[in-house]
């Protein structure tokens, strides 16, 4: 989690110092990263019933 | 001329987009600082998500407007959308208290769902701006208060970034963060305070739901 707060901020000073292509990169890489974490989540189970 | 000033407004506007995300974040920070609330795992997703939100609008006050830089927010929106769609499920079913305090009666993960679905509402009517789009030189761009206004948003940003990454590794470490946090766990370096209470359990979000008390005790939590 520390990791992807990390990775944006690095995206938010490439933006910041111009460097367009390199930031929609990594933030791209960063979307990936956040719903593999998010997958890593969701184990528990939903008590729902239909 | 016109669309030198839709080019302004749309600017201008993205800036404050930017901006008013940050002040979500800043309200969720004082609820976490004021009210020692923890962040839970998706709590802090949904974080990054605002985050993630919101660098798309800077993308569109720092270069020329794209639609990429929309593509971006857009994604970043539904992203979020689910993953506290995912939280409102799981404090769905009757009795449950849901997580953390409420806020105007919503707990904060409804509130951010119906965020994103605003954002993408907005985004889909902003993105439709054709004007937006032309390439306008104009010196004033650069001189005016739309400048300040830019590297405010980035420097807010920025900072709500590092905060709530010192938050995180404060709470989770380096490690994978627990799904109900009860305490931080890297907060006794920091405050030189070791807690004398010890932990009674740490509970997973299906225990929490389903009212199962761990049988294990917690032991190797501090570090």
């Amino acid at each position: 989690m520390l990791a992807l707060f990390f990775i944006y901020g690095i995206c938010v000073l490439l933006a910041w110092f111009k460097q367009r292509q390199l930031a929609i990169g990594l933030f791209i890489a960063l979307l990936v990263a956040t719903a593999c974490v998010f997958m890593h989540h969701i184990t528990s189970q939903l008590n729902l019933q239909f | 001329m016109k669309a030198l000033t839709i080019v302004k407004s749309i600017k201008m506007l993205s800036a404050i987009d930017a901006l008013g995300l940050s002040f979500i974040l800043l309200i969720a920070f004082v609820l976490q600082i004021g009210w020692h609330e923890l962040p839970c795992p998706l709590c802090l997703l949904q974080r990054i998500g605002i985050l993630a939100i919101a660098f798309g609008f800077l993308l569109n006050v720092q270069f020329k407007i794209h639609p990429s830089h929309y593509t971006l927010s857009l994604l970043a929106a539904l992203l979020t959308a689910v993953i506290s769609a995912r939280q409102v499920f799981l404090h769905i079913t009757p009795g449950d208290p849901g997580y953390g305090s409420t806020l105007l009666g919503l707990h904060l993960y409804t509130w951010v769902f119906l965020l994103c679905v605003a954002i993408i509402v907005y985004i889909a009517i902003v993105f439709s701006i054709s004007p937006q789009y032309e390439a306008v030189r104009d010196k004033t761009l650069r001189r005016s208060s739309l400048h300040v206004l830019t590297h405010l948003a980035f420097v807010v940003i920025f900072l709500l970034t590092v905060f709530n990454g010192i938050s995180t590794y404060l709470e989770c470490g380096f490690k994978a963060c627990s799904d109900n946090p009860v305490k931080y766990t890297h907060s006794n370096g920091i405050f030189g305070k070791a807690p004398r209470r010890r932990a009674t359990g740490v509970y997973t979000h299906s225990n929490w739901i389903f009212g199962k008390a761990p049988r294990k005790r917690a032991t190797g939590v501090y570090v």
